[in-house]
C-alpha cells in the first residue's frame, strides 16, 4: 500500500517523475540568478540563488524516495537497471555538490556578483544534473520503465528465470516438454518472465488458466510479463495493445501482428512448456 | 524575495519559448482518433492560459518589483491560480506519457526490435 502511495499508483504517473522538477526547476533558477548576477548589479541575485540551492536540496532528497522505491521494482537483469544505477549515484554526487555549494554560499549571503568558488561547484552540479536527468527519461522514454505500471494489478517479475534447453530426445520436431517452475508458485493475475535458451518466454496465469507467449509487443516491443492480466487477455503496459493470450490473437491495437504462443501443461505439479517451437531462436530459422 | 520571484516568472517565460515549439510538435504527431490528443489539447489550451496570467503577473510587478518588499495581494492570487492551473496541465501531460505511452520507445523501437527478434518473437515487417 505504502509502495503503491509512493509510486503514484493513484495518481496514474510515477511520483518520483512529478517531484524531481522541483529541484531541477530550483537548481536551474540558481545558476541563471548566479549568471545574472555577473551581468546586472542587483542585489538579491545571490542570496537568491543561495534560498534555491537550499530548496533543491530538499527537495532533491525528498525526490529520493520514491525514486529508490521505484530502482528496487525494475526486474534484475533490465537494461534500465544500470542507468538507474547511475542515474542514482549522480544525482547523490550532486545533491553533495550543491549541499556542499550552499554551505560556502551561508557564510556570506551579501555579494553582488557570485564568487568563482560557489559559481564553480554550481557549474559542476547542474553539469552532473543534467547527464543525470538526461539518464532518468532515458528509462522512462527509452525503456518505458514506469509507462503503464499503474494499471498493473500485482507485482511484476524481479527476475528472469533462466532455463537451459535440454538435449533433444525423441523424434524430430516432437513436443518436448520442458519443466519450468513449481505451478503453485504462479498466482493469479501474475506472471513470470522466463529465458530459454535464447527465446524469452512469459508465463501467465489468467482464471485459473496458465497460458505462454512472447514477451515483447509486436507494436513497440513492450514488456508484456508487466502487462495486465485479466480474463485470459493481456495488455501491453505501453500503448494499451491487447492480445489473445490462448491464440495470440491481437484484440485491440496499435498491434497489428499476432503474438508467438507456446504449448503450456501442468505436469507433476510443474508448468511445463513445449519445446520444439521454442527450441529455434530467431537467428537460427 | 519580491525580486527574486519576479525574476523566477520572467526566466519561467523564457523557458516556454523553447518548450512551446516541441510540445506543438509532439503534440502534431499523435494520430487525430487517438484519446492523447484531445488530452494534449487542454494540455496546451491551459498552457497557454498559464502564459498569459504569468505574462499579467509581471507587468503588475514591473513597476515595484526592486523595492516592494512584500507581493501585493493580487499578484499573489494570480500566482497561486496560475500554479494551481500548471498543476492540472502538467498531470495531463504525465497521463499522455505514463498512461498513453506517447513518445514512449520512439526512439528506441529499433533496439527492442532487434531485442524481440533474438528473443524469438514475433515481430511486424520492417518499415
Amino acid at each position: 500500500m505504502i509502495k503503491h502511495l509512493l509510486q503514484g499508483k493513484p495518481l496514474r504517473l510515477p511520483l518520483h517523475a512529478i517531484l524531481v522538477h522541483a529541484p531541477i526547476g530550483l537548481f536551474t533558477l540558481s545558476l541563471l540568478l548566479d549568471i545574472g548576477s555577473h551581468f546586472v548589479s542587483f542585489e538579491g541575485l545571490y542570496s537568491g540563488a543561495f534560498y534555491c540551492i537550499v530548496g533543491g536540496v530538499v527537495t532533491g532528497l525528498v525526490a529520493a524516495i520514491p525514486g529508490l522505491v521505484d530502482y528496487t521494482d525494475i526486474r534484475r537483469d533490465h537494461p534500465a537497471k544500470k542507468k538507474a544505477r547511475w542515474h542514482m549515484g549522480l544525482n547523490i554526487l550532486m545533491l553533495a555538490i550543491y549541499a556542499f555549494d550552499g554551505w560556502i554560499r551561508y557564510q556570506d549571503l551579501y555579494p553582488l556578483q557570485t564568487p568563482p568558488l560557489p559559481f564553480a561547484l554550481s557549474i559542476a552540479g547542474f553539469v552532473i544534473l543534467s547527464v543525470s536527468g538526461y539518464l532518468g527519461g532515458a528509462m522512462i522514454y527509452d525503456d518505458g520503465i514506469g509507462v503503464g505500471r499503474h494499471r498493473r494489478r500485482t507485482e511484476t517479475p524481479k527476475e528472469t528465470l533462466g532455463i537451459a534447453v535440454p538435449p533433444q530426445r525423441g523424434a524430430e520436431g516432437a513436443l518436448r516438454f520442458v519443466p519450468i517452475v513449481d505451478a503453485e508458485l504462479l498466482h493469479e493475475g501474475e506472471t513470470l518472465r522466463v529465458e530459454i535458451g535464447d527465446v524469452v518466454v512469459v508465463i501467465a496465469k489468467s482464471d485459473g488458466e496458465v497460458f505462454a507467449f512472447q514477451e515483447f509487443c509486436t507494436h513497440r516491443f513492450g514488456p508484456l510479463s508487466e502487462g495486465r492480466v485479466e480474463h485470459g487477455i493481456v495488455q501491453c503496459p505501453w500503448h494499451r495493445s491487447c492480445f489473445e493470450m490462448r491464440t495470440g490473437k491481437v484484440v485491440q491495437g496499435p498491434a497489428k501482428v499476432d503474438l508467438k504462443t507456446y504449448p503450456v501443461e501442468v505436469r507433476e505439479g510443474k508448468i511445463c512448456i513445449a519445446l520444439s517451437s521454442v527450441a529455434a531462436p530467431a537467428s537460427s530459422r | 524575495m519580491v525580486r527574486l520571484s519576479f525574476w523566477a516568472i520572467v526566466l519561467g517565460l523564457f523557458a516556454t519559448l523553447i518548450a512551446i515549439p516541441t510540445g506543438l510538435i509532439d503534440w502534431l504527431q499523435i494520430k487525430k482518433e487517438k484519446p492523447a490528443r484531445k488530452i494534449g489539447l487542454l494540455h496546451m489550451g491551459l498552457n497557454l492560459v498559464v502564459v498569459a496570467l504569468f505574462v499579467a503577473n509581471a507587468k503588475m510587478r514591473l513597476s515595484g518589483f526592486r523595492f516592494d518588499s512584500e507581493v501585493e495581494t493580487g499578484q499573489l492570487v494570480l500566482s497561486i491560480v496560475g500554479v494551481v492551473l500548471l498543476a492540472v496541465s502538467a498531470w495531463l501531460g504525465g497521463m499522455m506519457v505514463y498512461d498513453y505511452g506517447i513518445g514512449v520507445a520512439r526512439h528506441s523501437k529499433k533496439k527492442w526490435r532487434t531485442v524481440a527478434q533474438n528473443a524469438g518473437a514475433n515481430v511486424p515487417d520492417a518499415k
